[in-house]
């Protein structure tokens, strides 16, 4: 259901203009920007040498053997004379050669480096939206669309463009050349041009329809030949090879279909095209024939208008396929400029609130919940509701309750990860939906209830973003915990090397360097070692005796020691007390 | 359906087509069609000699064959166009004459068009062609095969194998249809007839044709070197952005954003630096050899000077246009080593994959008395010993036991101790590296399990649950039936059973509800059932079952206890829980593969002395007394 709604979402754009899209990609590309002027010119003259080149050949071998021939040319009263030689010829390949390479890694590398941007937007963007976007979609999707689209734009969008652009710039040279026999033939390349992208305007589209299409079916394909690999030895036990087998061929089938008619629409695309060359490639023949009959002009320069014509088809070729990658290029961006464009999460997060600039303040004094309901997202139900309830500053809270009741739901609603539906939280009389939200975040420390290390150090893990910190101070950290660790030691993904106590002990580690005032503890379900479990006790009460803690709590035994229990049920308080009073019938319950 | 006729109204096409998501059946090429019937009997019997091109050709031969026939065509129709252009250019050419020679020229210019299109077709049926060929050949294969202890053939490589290997595979293809035939077609046709014209000018012409590829090859194979870099620089970053989409709110309640947004552009960074190398070479590498095509003009000019034969300018400008025709394929050859290096592991691994011993020639000979309709009584293990492929050590060591298939039989051992290998030994997943199994049926033939007739009798009779079954991507129903269009009625006889029937009443879409991808919507203890509705469901009489109820609950394990009880006739119970040992009529223990007690379980359990309660004294077993699960069903519902 999840997937659908993500999809939806993308799809209602799909069939959106592709040019604005393609402007606004262009446009992020800011190094690109910068050299604009000079890439320009070195397309242009990189698709202007080679008919130039032709047009010489013609000029040298129309020039009589044993006189010295020369060409001139008067640019802006500048006269320029070039020998008609070999060597000419030689320079101008090798000038081929460099503003052909010019032209593209001007293009290509400095788009290919803006790239980055549009990453970091993405990433910037998705720090800033809302926690439940990441429930309803999958993480492989996300990563598909932070990493898969931004490497397809990276190579494949930049190229498309810079293919394209290089693409028209030889065509508009060779029709320059063609001029030079018949201006009219010439000219006639400019409608061709048109009907060519007004085809490819119709195709390119369809083909990443087709795209889509093929790429739903070979993941179906893809789920049937996974039972095949993973789950072949019960399938033949049960005699079920032939029912999946059957079902592996009816999707693989149906992705292939998919393909064979992707390659028709592509070898029909290919055929008109072929079609509307060969017509143009036919007049310009006329305009030749017309021309050498009437003594127009040289039969050198017909050879030199025909070998360009020759070229033009590959030319012309080159240019469709550049502009069906187009189309593929604008999906791409499109979906990159989804992620960037994902609204921030404090314009959604409240029914009574609307998000705006708030400011920074240092909250103290108690937490207080008034009326508080909250649900995940606007549409459903509530999960805490109407739950009163004030934690004092500086005491130790217990929260207890059954899986559901809403504990969790508590400590997300500080930090404003949840949908507000009514009422408000209050910290030392100041709502918390009227401070900044980084300013309100910063004032919580949390040890989650199966902490994960990021992959790095342990260095990395403790110090996060924080500067100026010693070795000698995250040390001393350290031995508080009671942690035996270097600092540089690795780190797993996960920090699986580590048993859950101690990558609880270096998070409250962690809260201890900064100082935090209230910090939220989520117990390990499954029991901590005693050693550890009696640490994290002592610490509550030694180092951070003047901290609000507050505990999701799962053993009754850790809560002896606390100042308060809250016991929750339904998303509502159902009874609250000091442990003397509570613990007894809790351990009834 | 859209109909992509000749003269289809390209806007009106592409409207239709993008309401469209299925489309109609697609003409195949005839070979493919042919592999495709063929597939879809139970034993597909396809090509597969373990040489992976000839087998392809030898199967699409005609359709390569055409390939090949196409682009010659393309080749001839070149040569008659330059031939008319040349004619065109003769001074004594007639008005009527050119007039015939355009009307020629272009003939052979749309005819080209149409030919194009027409190989282009089949060149990207390749595609199409090569799929089709690897996964009926892997998948063929994959059934011939049981359990495989290869690294290299891990599911992960095998899916790869087929979703992304397989199109280096197509992707050489591709490039040899689309530049080597050309190229070489070009050389045999166009190239005697450039000699023919130029003499020994145009032999010199052509090999200068060659001469960006040694540049190309060698800046080819550094591009080639950093892909594999920048291939790990990717993965990172993935790890990376893996870690931050999967711990969002941890990332929120640390403030750590920022942070891993550093993380994330430092990374981004490097990948960009090492691709922007990377590209760079390409592009130098495709500014020269794009442009090379001026070098075989200047050196055909240059040459006719000195040993020219012909001092027209037609035919040198003829030969030019033939030369360019050559040297537009050249410029693309170099790619083809690279796409070969790629395509080359790829199909090593596909013959490996056809060569690799599977458990058909495990088998013996079929005994020689039938058991076509014999029921099996029991199982005798004779010196059974096993060691995985490539351990010295032993899992079983001479394990021997008779074991009748009605009886209620259950294993306990500590971890390590053999019993999953026993119980795969039991239902023939593997074969005994020494000793042997003998089968014993009800018409009094007794043989080696491993005859072809006998395994595969006795593989029919019974079912074996997994320790982690696997669960395919599908509804329920196909998951417990294991095929779709199964009788609905059997199938919920089977979840009543595995007492599923109260859980999937929540379910929207009751016994149809999809599972997700390894079962993800289910919860374990769900899971367990379902793979125990399997094995109900298959209605076999005797059951192996590994650790079945591991992840149920007390009240939930005590129903399945009795229903297992009472409706195979007899099961093999792998299991850590006491409730259910007690409930056997066997009890064997197991330790370091060898069974050091054999007995009756309440009797085993009440002598202190027994090996089983000093293991247990010991705490190697560790028995589990049952303690609810309910905690991790309830999150998932």
């Amino acid at each position: 259901m999840n997937q659908k709604n993500f999809v939806t979402a993308e799809e209602v754009s799909a069939e959106q203009n592709n040019i604005r899209t393609l402007i606004r990609f262009v446009s992020s590309l800011t190094l690109l920007k910068k050299v604009f002027i000079p890439t320009m010119l070195a397309i242009l003259l990189a698709a202007a040498v080679p008919p130039y080149f032709l047009w010489f050949v013609g000029e040298i071998v129309s020039c009589e053997s044993g006189s010295a021939c020369e060409v001139s040319h008067t640019l802006f009263n500048w006269q320029l004379n070039i020998p008609s030689t070999l060597t000419t010829l030689v320079l101008l390949t090798l000038l081929a050669m460099l503003f052909r390479t010019l032209a593209w890694v001007l293009f290509e590398l400095s788009g290919h480096w803006s790239t980055q941007n549009i990453q970091a937007d993405m990433m910037r963007s998705i720090s800033h939206v809302r926690t439940t976007f990441f429930d309803q979609n999958p993480s492989g999707r996300l990563i598909n669309r932070l990493l898969g689209d931004f490497g397809m734009l990276r190579l494949d969008g930049v190229m498309s463009l810079g293919d394209t652009l290089n693409g028209l710039a030889e065509v508009a040279c060779v029709g320059v050349l063609i001029m030079v026999a018949n201006p009219v033939a010439g000219l006639l390349i400019v409608p061709v041009v048109f009907i060519y992208i007004a085809l490819q305007l119709q195709l390119a589209p369809m083909m990443s329809h087709a795209r889509e299409l093929r790429a739903v079916k070979i993941g179906e394909a893809l789920h049937r030949e996974t039972d095949l690999i993973e789950g072949r030895t019960i399938f033949t036990l049960y005699n079920r090879q032939k029912n999946l087998l059957e079902r592996i061929y009816k999707a693989f089938g149906d992705s292939m279909n998919i393909q064979l008619f992707y390659c028709r629409i592509m070898s029909w695309g290919m055929l008109w095209m072929g079609i509307i060359s060969s017509f143009y490639a036919i007049v310009v023949y006329a305009f030749l024939v017309y021309g050498l009959q009437a003594g127009l002009i040289t039969s050198t320069l017909a050879a030199v208008v025909i070998t360009a014509v020759f070229n033009l088809n590959h030319i012309f070729f080159g240019l469709a396929w550049d502009m069906s990658f187009l189309g593929e290029t604008a999906s791409h961006a499109r979906r990159a400029f989804f992620m960037i464009d994902l609204p921030d999460e404090t314009t959604q997060e409240s029914r009574l609130h609307a998000g705006g600039p708030a400011e920074s303040k240092t909250l103290s004094g108690d937490i207080e919940f008034d009326a508080y309901s909250m649900s995940y997202r606007s549409n459903l139900p509530c999960v805490l509701n109407e739950l009163s309830v004030r934690i004092p500053a500086g005491k130790k809270v217990g929260v207890v309750g059954r899986t559901g009741a809403g504990k969790s739901s508590l400590m997300q609603s500080l930090f404003r990860m949840v949908y507000h539906q009514n009422g408000d939280i209050r910290i030392g009389g100041e709502s918390i939906f009227s401070v900044d939200i980084n300013c309100l975040r910063g004032h919580f420390g949390v040890v989650p209830q199966d902490p994960y290390l990021f992959a790095g150090t342990i260095r990395f893990n403790l110090l996060g973003d924080l500067m100026d910190v010693s070795d000698d101070q995250l040390r001393a950290v350290l031995r508080t915990v009671d942690l035996n660790v270097e600092l540089d030691s690795e780190v797993l993904e996960g920090g699986r090397d580590y048993s859950v106590g101690e990558r609880q002990l270096l998070c409250i580690a962690r809260l201890i360097l900064l100082d935090k005032q209230y910090i939220l503890m989520d117990e390990p379900t499954s029991s901590l070692d005693r050693k550890t479990d009696e640490l994290i006790q002592r610490l509550m009460h030694t180092v951070l005796h003047k901290k609000t803690v507050i505990t999701i709590a799962h053993r009754l035994e850790s809560l002896e020691r606390y100042d308060l229990i809250l016991e929750m049920s339904q998303g509502k308080l159902l009874r609250q007390g000091t442990p003397k009073e509570l613990i007894p019938t809790l351990r009834e319950g | 359906m859209v109909k992509l006729t000749l003269l289809a109204n390209p806007a009106r096409l592409k409207r239709e087509f993008l309401k469209i998501t299925e489309v109609g059946s697609q003409s195949m090429p005839g070979e493919l069609a042919g592999e495709f019937a063929q597939i879809r009997e139970e034993s597909p019997d396809v090509l597969m000699s373990g040489s992976f091109w000839r087998d392809f050709v030898f199967t699409y031969k005609k359709h390569l064959g055409m390939l090949v026939l196409g682009k010659t065509a393309m080749t001839i129709l070149i040569l008659a166009a330059v031939l008319a252009s040349q004619n065109l250019l003769k001074e004594n050419t007639s008005p009527t004459a050119a007039v015939w020679l355009l009307v020629f020229y272009g003939i052979a210019l749309l005819a080209r068009a149409a030919v194009n299109s027409w190989s282009a077709l089949l060149q990207s049926q390749l595609l199409v062609c090569t799929r089709t060929f690897v996964t009926l050949r892997v998948n063929a294969k994959l059934l011939k095969m049981g359990q495989m202890s290869s690294d290299e053939f891990s599911s992960g490589n095998l899916k790869t194998l087929i979703s992304s290997d397989v199109y280096r595979i197509s992707d050489l293809l591709h490039g040899i249809s689309r530049n080597a035939v050309p190229c070489l077609l070009a050389l045999i046709i166009l190239g005697p007839a450039i000699v023919l014209t130029m003499g020994l000018p145009g032999v010199i012409a052509i090999v200068v044709g060659f001469g960006a590829m040694p540049l190309a090859f060698y800046l080819g194979r550094y591009v080639h070197k950093k892909e594999r870099l920048i291939k790990a620089e990717e993965d990172t970053l993935s790890t990376v952005v893996g870690e931050w989409v999967t711990n969002v709110r941890l990332l929120r309640f640390l403030g750590w954003e920022k942070l891993m947004r550093l993380k994330v552009a430092g990374h981004v960074r490097q990948l960009i630096v090492e691709a922007t190398k990377q590209h760079a070479v390409s592009l130098i590498n495709f500014g020269v050899s794009v442009s090379w095509w001026l070098f075989p003009i200047i050196t055909l000019i240059w040459a006719n000077q000195y040993w020219g034969k012909s001092d027209d300018l037609v035919d040198l400008f003829a030969s030019i246009w033939m030369l360019n025709h050559i040297t537009l394929y050249i410029r693309w050859l170099p790619n083809l080593f690279i796409d070969y290096a790629l395509a080359a592991a790829c199909v090593d691994r596909i013959n490996k994959l056809v060569q690799y011993r599977d458990i058909t020639d495990e088998l013996l000979d079929d005994h020689c008395k039938s058991v076509e309709s014999a029921k099996p009584q029991s199982v005798s293990f004779e010196h059974v010993s096993f060691s995985y492929e490539g351990q010295e050590s032993f899992v079983l060591n001479d394990v021997s036991l008779t074991l009748s298939l009605s009886e209620h039989v259950s294993l306990i051992g500590k971890v390590g101790a053999g019993k999953s290998t026993l119980l795969k030994l039991l239902c023939a997943e593997i074969k005994p590296t020494s000793g042997s199994i003998f089968v014993e049926f009800d018409n009094g033939v007794r043989a080696n399990l491993w005859h072809k007739n006998i395994y595969k009798r006795y593989r029919c009779c019974v079912g074996y649950m997994p320790q982690e079954a696997y669960l395919s991507n599908a509804s329920l129903a196909v998951n417990i039936a294991l095929a779709t269009d199964e009788p609905e009625i059997d199938v919920m006889q089977a979840l009543r059973m595995a007492e599923l029937e109260a859980d999937i009443s929540h379910w929207e879409s009751g016994l149809y509800e999809e599972v997700g991808e390894t079962g993800v919507n289910l919860s374990g203890g769900q899971k367990q059932r379902v793979n125990l509705a399997r094995a109900l469901y298959s209605g076999r009489p005797y059951l192996i079952l590994d650790d079945p109820l591991s992840a149920v609950d007390v009240d939930t394990e005590e129903t399945l206890m009795r229903n297992l009880r009472t409706v195979p006739e007899g099961f093999m119970l792998c299991s850590h829980r006491l409730n259910e040992l007690k409930q056997t009529h066997r009890l064997l223990v197991l330790d370091e593969g060898h069974i050091i007690e054999d007995g009756d379980p309440g009797a085993l359990m009440d002598n202190p002395d027994s090996q089983f309660n000093q293991h247990l004294n010991a705490g190697d077993f560790e028995l589990e007394n049952g303690v609810s699960n309910s905690q991790g069903e309830e999150e998932a519902s």
